[in-house]
């Protein structure tokens, strides 16, 4: 269980808005059955550890294909330190359980892989969320789409010098920066939202304004939630850090009005690409990660220490695309798509787009993806909600307090959904005013019979609608040579590990912040 | 030590205990109003994350004569742990290795304009400056080694 989610539970806590929290629905044995593969196709060069060759560790499995090294060796120790996880929280949580005899005592080493694996943990998505999407039996997740005009992927391109063309301001800073080699800009393909964006490296002077951003915002809304916000950064650090990569686009494929907000056509399941490409933009010579061995805890606690090359780590499932899309996404040009082009492109989707879920026989919902300002303004309303609610619950005699806060979790649980509903259908009326459906989710949380099937419903909408992510895949440990997930005979073990972009990354800035007091 | 709001584990941990006022007072404190639940619950608040603490206050204002020590605006005050200096002291810090690294005369360049490079170019910009004091610094010492040792043999 990662740190920050407090282990008590006699008062309801019923805090946590994380939409990409949602436990998903257990895989169906079909799906399981899917992820056998022959032996033969899986292909594996993993070095002997301290090497200082290149370390390959290329899997093919059934539903990824990572052609591309995300990982090297160390060549000096200028780089801020990562700790990733070598399991899913349930693997690794298991593989623990199975080690109950672990003595810290005169053994330093040992301290130190406790430490990584802890630290890995707290990378992974809350509550095993993405873990099905990243495991789909009928995925094939690729670093890169091939479409006709070659691979279409996230990249940092080279700047094409044009004759006769007088550089001026932001444009002149570009020919600077890719004159002297420097990460001059990045490209992240949206796949939900179907364009390109194209993001500059900060520079230390905006990271350290960042960083003054997300404190402030820390110390108001702790002010304004009891505190209980700490437990859940992530709703006050995406705002922050949203705003921070609109401030860092340089440019973009989509063809905005004037004075249209770029938030609201990005879906929210690419919030966290675009995180994790202005992470790419401001640290082009990677990470220093570390992932220790759950194999066998036992008989290993090998911690691999190597590079990380962020770039590497979109895996895009390329059989939720049309070729048509695919088609859409080669004009990366600024500008190149207008809003209409946009929503024919979202209208191919199978997937993620309106979806009508019927939860009994009067009451259906239709949902929908909501953008990345939808996703933060439902967090902040949230917020708002535990200040009065905690309040509200003080004016009721101690003895059914307990009951009110769980009552109000039970709503929480389902508000924390409310955003993707774009409609209820009531006895056949529509109700699609925000409010409105606020209203009506909040009185249908205290029935069982349909909490539990909507909240199935939206976790499966939100595990279907998952085209591309941020993850790695599992290894094989080059000191034991195990697979850090034991395969059941006949399946696959390769599978790709989700992470928790904001909180992976965020950390990061804190930790070269923290450098700069040592230069 | 003050726990500052600025450090990444500020506020992680303080909920985790069952046993912490913050429980104690939403499971046992007797109904109140909806103002006063709210001005408590901010109070523990205050108290149980290090921010100012509203019972040892309290009960040292009635012992204390010095009006000095007295904290009449503490819903207001300016509290250490909420302080946010850690990027004005990170401001400082990256100027004062601005200016010990001399940037300026090894690259030419000003406060502003090295705030507004790249980061990794930044960072470049300052190994290399600490590379080449560090060699201009190692010349330094041995010419003066030299000298002290003429100075010595006459």
């Amino acid at each position: 269980m990662p740190h920050n989610q407090p282990p008590r539970t006699t008062i309801p806590r019923g805090n946590s808005f994380t939409p990409f929290a949602a436990t998903p629905p257990p895989p169906s044995e079909s799906n399981t059955d899917a992820t056998a593969i022959p032996e033969s196709a899986v292909e594996k060069t993993i070095i002997a550890p301290n090497s200082t060759e290149r370390t390959v560790i290329a899997a093919k499995a059934d539903n990824y294909d990572f052609k591309q090294q995300y990982s090297a060796p160390v060549l000096d120790d200028t780089y801020a330190e990562l700790s990733l996880p070598s399991g899913t929280a349930a693997d690794t949580a298991k593989a623990l359980r199975d080690t109950p005899n672990l003595k810290l005592e005169n053994n330093p080493k040992l301290g130190k892989y406790l430490n990584v694996i802890q630290s890995g943990l707290e990378v992974l998505p809350f509550a095993e969320g993405l873990v099905s999407a990243a495991q789909r039996a009928d995925a094939h997740y690729v670093q890169s789409v091939p479409s006709a005009v070659g691979e279409l992927q996230a990249t940092a391109p080279r700047f094409k010098k044009k004759e006769g063309v007088k550089y001026t301001g932001e444009s002149a800073r570009h020919l600077m920066r890719s004159a002297l080699k420097l990460g001059t800009v990045f490209h992240v393909p949206l796949w939900h939202s179907g364009f390109w964006v194209t993001l500059r490296s900060p520079s230390e002077g905006e990271l350290l304004e960042l960083y003054r951003t997300i404190t402030a915002d820390k110390a108001q809304l702790g002010r304004s939630t009891y505190g209980l916000l700490f437990a859940n950064t992530t709703v006050y650090t995406n705002r922050a850090l949203l705003d921070f990569v609109i401030d860092n686009v340089y440019e973009t494929s989509l063809k905005l009005p004037e004075n249209e907000d770029l938030r609201k056509h990005i879906k929210m399941q690419d919030l966290s690409i675009l995180i994790w490409g202005l992470a790419c933009a401001t640290w082009p010579n990677g990470f220093v990660y570390n992932r220790g061995c759950i194999a066998d805890i036992d008989k290993c606690q090998h911690v691999v220490t190597a590079k990380l090359n962020l770039t590497k780590l979109l895996a895009t499932d390329m059989t939720r695309l049309t070729e048509r899309q695919i088609s859409h996404m080669t004009n990366r040009q600024r500008g190149a798509m207008d809003l209409e082009a946009i929503k024919r492109y979202q209208e191919d989707f199978i997937q993620g787009h309106e979806k009508l879920v019927v939860l009994n026989d009067s009451l259906s919902m239709v949902l929908e993806m909501p953008s990345a300002s939808e996703y933060i303004d439902a967090g902040y309303k949230w917020i708002g909600s535990i200040e009065d609610r905690y309040a509200r619950a003080m004016t009721i005699g101690e003895e059914s307090r307990e009951d009110y806060l769980m009552q109000h979790a039970q709503a929480t649980s389902m508000r924390q959904y409310a955003h993707y509903v774009k409609k209820l259908i009531v006895d056949g009326e529509e109700i699609d005013e925000l409010e409105d459906v606020d209203a009506l989710l909040n009185e249908m949380s205290s029935s069982n019979g349909i909490r539990d099937p909507f909240m199935k419903a939206c976790a499966a909408y939100l595990d279907e609608s998952v085209i591309s992510l941020i993850a790695i895949p599992t290894y094989e440990c080059p000191s034991c040579g195990l697979p850090q997930k034991k395969a059941e005979p006949g399946k696959a073990f390769g599978e790709l590990i989700p992470l928790d972009v904001s909180q992976a990354f965020f950390p990061l800035l804190i930790q070269k912040l923290r450098q700069i007091q040592e230069r | 030590m003050v726990k500052r709001i600025g450090d990444s584990d500020f506020g992680l941990y303080e909920l985790g205990d069952p046993n912490s006022l913050f429980y104690t007072i939403l499971e046992k404190n007797p109904k109140v109003s909806y103002l006063q639940g709210k001005e408590l619950l901010f109070q523990v608040y205050e108290n149980v994350f290090g921010i100012y603490d509203y019972l040892g206050q309290d009960s040292k204002e009635k012992t204390i004569t010095s009006p000095d020590q007295k904290h009449p605006l503490s819903s207001i005050e300016m509290h250490p742990a909420e302080l946010n200096s850690g990027s004005e002291q990170k401001y400082d810090q990256i100027s004062r290795v601005f200016a010990d690294c001399k940037i300026s005369t090894y690259f030419g360049i000003s406060w502003i304009e090295f705030m507004s490079l790249p980061v990794e170019h930044a960072e470049r910009l300052l190994r290399i400056a600490q590379d080449s004091n560090r060699s201009a610094n190692a010349v330094q010492t041995a010419v003066m080694n030299d000298l002290n040792k003429a100075a010595n043999n006459k």
